[in-house]
């Protein structure tokens, strides 16, 4: 538990749950820009959404736990079908498969990954907060 | 206030490095302390920097040179209130009415 200052140890482990949070938002911002993309040959798969996982990190030298990405893995939920006969994509019977990308579940994770990155940034805005108080008490008050 | 006043005494003792220590030898004098903290602070500064640069090229995430960053700017302020009062308590005893 010990070697590093604790208010830097906050604010260092606050700044790797924001990196992850970001990378969250990089997979939701793909998810969504990939939501209408289909295969290109007939019957070929489309776009799989991406979902990311989180794994907790010791850093040996310091003795703090990150966060990290752990890894970003694909949807395996069924692809839904769209009657287009005239798609490249579409199969003997017409059918076209579309992403598994589900708009609604996007914008919550993405809101989600919002506000994990603003309670982050909290953390670090108090680590900064009570250094400065203790600091003040050395400097002000004579 | 007796306390402090001969931690101050041992202060203005180790002010004069080539005095030779008659009794008790500081343990450090003045002016190590200060070179040690300036280079705690130029050390943070400098991982600071080197983050700020890695954050432009995309190196580090821009989350960590910020954390760099604010501790560089923590150790930076922190040194500075204990330089003041170091000097603020030299002055003090420059002033002093002997």
């Amino acid at each position: 538990m010990s070697g590093i200052e604790p208010l830097s140890a906050a604010a260092r482990i606050a700044a790797s749950g924001m990196a992850a949070q970001s990378l969250r938002l990089r997979v939701v911002a793909e998810n969504i820009a990939n939501a209408e993309t289909t295969g290109k040959t007939a019957g070929a798969a489309p776009y799989a959404r991406k979902t990311v996982s989180f794994a907790n990190v010791l850093e040996e030298e310091s003795g703090v736990t990150r966060v990290e990405v752990d890894k970003v893995g694909r949807d395996t939920a069924p692809f839904p079908l769209e009657f287009q006969p005239g798609h490249p994509a579409a199969d003997a019977q017409g059918y076209v498969k579309m992403p598994n990308v589900n708009m609604l579940v996007e914008m919550a994770d993405m809101r989600e990954a919002t506000r994990s990155y603003e309670a982050n940034l909290q953390v670090i805005r108090q680590s900064r907060d009570m250094g400065n108080l203790l600091v003040d008490l050395l400097r002000g008050g004579s | 206030m007796i306390e402090a006043l001969s931690l101050l005494g041992g202060v203005t003792a180790s002010l004069r490095p080539a005095a030779p220590a008659a009794g008790e030898a500081p343990s450090k004098s003045f002016g190590a302390v200060l070179g040690e903290l300036v280079g705690s602070v130029s050390g943070s500064l400098k991982a600071g920097e080197t983050a700020a640069m890695g954050a432009v090229t995309g190196a580090v995430p821009l989350q960590t040179a910020v954390e760099s960053i604010m501790q560089a700017e923590r150790t930076l302020t922190a040194t500075i209130a204990v330089r003041d009062k170091a000097l603020a308590a030299w002055s003090e005893i420059s002033r002093m009415q002997i």
